[in-house]
């Protein structure tokens, strides 16, 4: 049978919709900064929330992955699985100078 | 990590956490043509199914505060010789007798459907699946920003399981099949701004796994922000499915600008009953939308299988407001099921210009519309 939440699940959900469901920042049941009433108060919630990642404020040209000023070759070392994601390293594979066209 | 002007080429990019893949001005970092160069297979999804497949051009995995940011372009170099022939499709110059994806795909879906572990669902080298361009899975703080991206082998931004997800500023230009712009998959809280979309099918796909895989995994999209994105050629505009077991909920569009002879459906929204899931809290509003192809606003039931295969989706709360069309074949095509119906559509401060074919709008309850002009004329259904 499928496992689905049922109709009369689904309309109460969104008979409430206006009164709790946008009480919620997020899917879990924290306490709501958000009034209730007005959906779009979740949009500038979510606006609000996602930035852009801290990064650190350091730099590294792709040319510098070369094993030395002179060698043309670097690599991108590919993974072997999803628990082993790719890793720069000096070994030939993936040319680190430009390519003509 | 900066790309310097120039062309580079290279295979997948695997990206680690507190990495910015940084791509300057005059910079074109050209992806490997070769699909061997995309192997061993990584975790990923193909059309909702979670499989081990070519990496993606781009990829993460399980990481946290990564970026892919610059003016320069990013080139996947597909074409009708390259991945999309695969697709199975002469316009895309696939020929008989030439490899592609129909039988891998089919026994995909039948594993899926079967409950075979993911970790035997393994793909690759004869399969002929094409991987989605730059596809952060299962990550946290997601900045993609400022690039232009062409020539893509299938979906272009592909967050998947991931959280805190910001894509701004982004240039889409790739029209080879199943070329969606951006499809965030079991994702929440994203934000997608001030984008150009130029694609070969949907400009935005919102998803969350297909069928049996969808229900297992059984996490929604959720919380997406859509703003000041501008729609050319596509498929859809902001559509949601129809990868959508998961269900999706809470999506909100707003300043957007949508106009192309060939976009064909301005919001669209399709599933069918061997989907199921649910779409509910969808509020768009100030969208200006200058030609669409097809309808304004779709809602079917009837896409791919339709129904009657146990797995009714569950769509309603839908909120559209203050939207001027200029001219479009039809304003409305709404397709419930008679076991299935649409619920709860608001319309409110609409003119949908000028459209050429009446309305289609089938078991939908709860339809509302206020101050809604068609051709001049007040629409009343």
């Amino acid at each position: 049978m499928p496992s689905q939440p049922s109709r009369r699940t689904f309309l109460r959900s969104i008979g409430a919709m206006g009164l709790a469901a946008y009480a919620l920042p997020s899917g879990s049941a924290a306490a709501s900064p958000l009034p209730p009433g007005n959906p779009w108060a979740r949009a500038e919630y979510i606006s609000g929330k996602v930035r852009s990642p801290h990064l650190l404020d350091r730099s590294y040209d792709i040319r510098q992955l070369a094993p030395s000023a002179t060698a043309s070759p670097t690599a991108l070392k590919r993974s072997s699985g999803p628990s082993r994601p790719a890793t720069p390293q000096a070994a030939a594979t993936w040319s680190c100078q430009p390519v003509g066209g | 990590m900066v790309v310097p002007a120039g062309r580079w080429l290279t295979g997948p990019i695997h990206l680690l956490s507190n990495v910015d893949l940084h791509v300057t001005a005059d910079a074109v970092v050209l992806f490997s043509r070769r699909p061997a160069d995309y192997l061993p297979a990584v975790l990923t999804r193909f059309e909702g199914v979670e499989l081990y497949n070519y990496s993606p051009l781009i990829y993460a995995y399980e990481q946290e505060n990564i970026a892919v940011t610059g003016s320069g372009v990013l080139d996947g170099q597909a074409d009708m010789e390259t991945w999309w022939p695969w697709c199975g499709a002469a316009k895309f110059g696939w020929k008989p007798g030439d490899p592609r994806q129909t039988e891998a795909r089919n026994a995909l879906f039948a594993q899926a459907e079967q409950g075979v572990p993911v970790e035997q669902r393994v793909f690759g080298d004869g399969g002929y699946l094409r991987p989605s361009f730059v596809e952060p899975y299962r990550c946290r703080n997601v900045l993609i920003e400022g690039i232009t991206i062409v020539g893509s082998p299938m979906w272009e931004m592909h967050p998947v399981l991931s959280e805190n997800v910001l894509v701004q500023g982004v240039t889409v230009s790739s029209h080879g099949p199943n070329n969606d712009g951006c499809n965030p998959e079991s994702s929440r809280m994203v934000v997608i701004r001030d984008c150009t979309f130029d694609t070969g099918d949907d400009c935005i796909a919102i998803k969350s796994g297909r069928n049996a895989d969808g229900r297992r995994v059984n996490v929604p999209s959720e919380d997406i922000l859509i703003e000041g994105c501008t729609m050319r050629d596509g498929h859809g505009g902001v559509t949601i499915g129809s990868e959508m077991s998961g269900g999706a909920r809470n999506v909100f569009v707003r300043d957007c600008e949508m106009s192309s002879p060939n976009l064909n459906i301005a919001l669209r929204f399709k599933t069918n009953s061997v989907r199921g899931g649910f779409i509910e809290a969808f509020h768009a509003r100030d969208l200006t939308i200058g030609e669409v192809g097809g309808s304004v606003i779709d809602i079917n039931f009837f896409y791919e299988e339709g129904p009657g295969h146990g797995f009714d989706p569950m769509v309603g709360d839908i909120d559209v407001r203050n939207v001027i069309v200029g001219n479009a074949t039809r304003a409305l095509n709404l397709r419930g099921h008679a076991d299935d119906h649409i619920r709860g559509i608001t319309l409110t401060d609409i003119d949908f210009g000028a459209t050429s074919q009446p309305n289609v709008v089938e078991y939908v309850d709860d339809l509302v519309l206020k101050n809604v002009r068609q051709n001049g004329v007040e629409l009343v259904i």
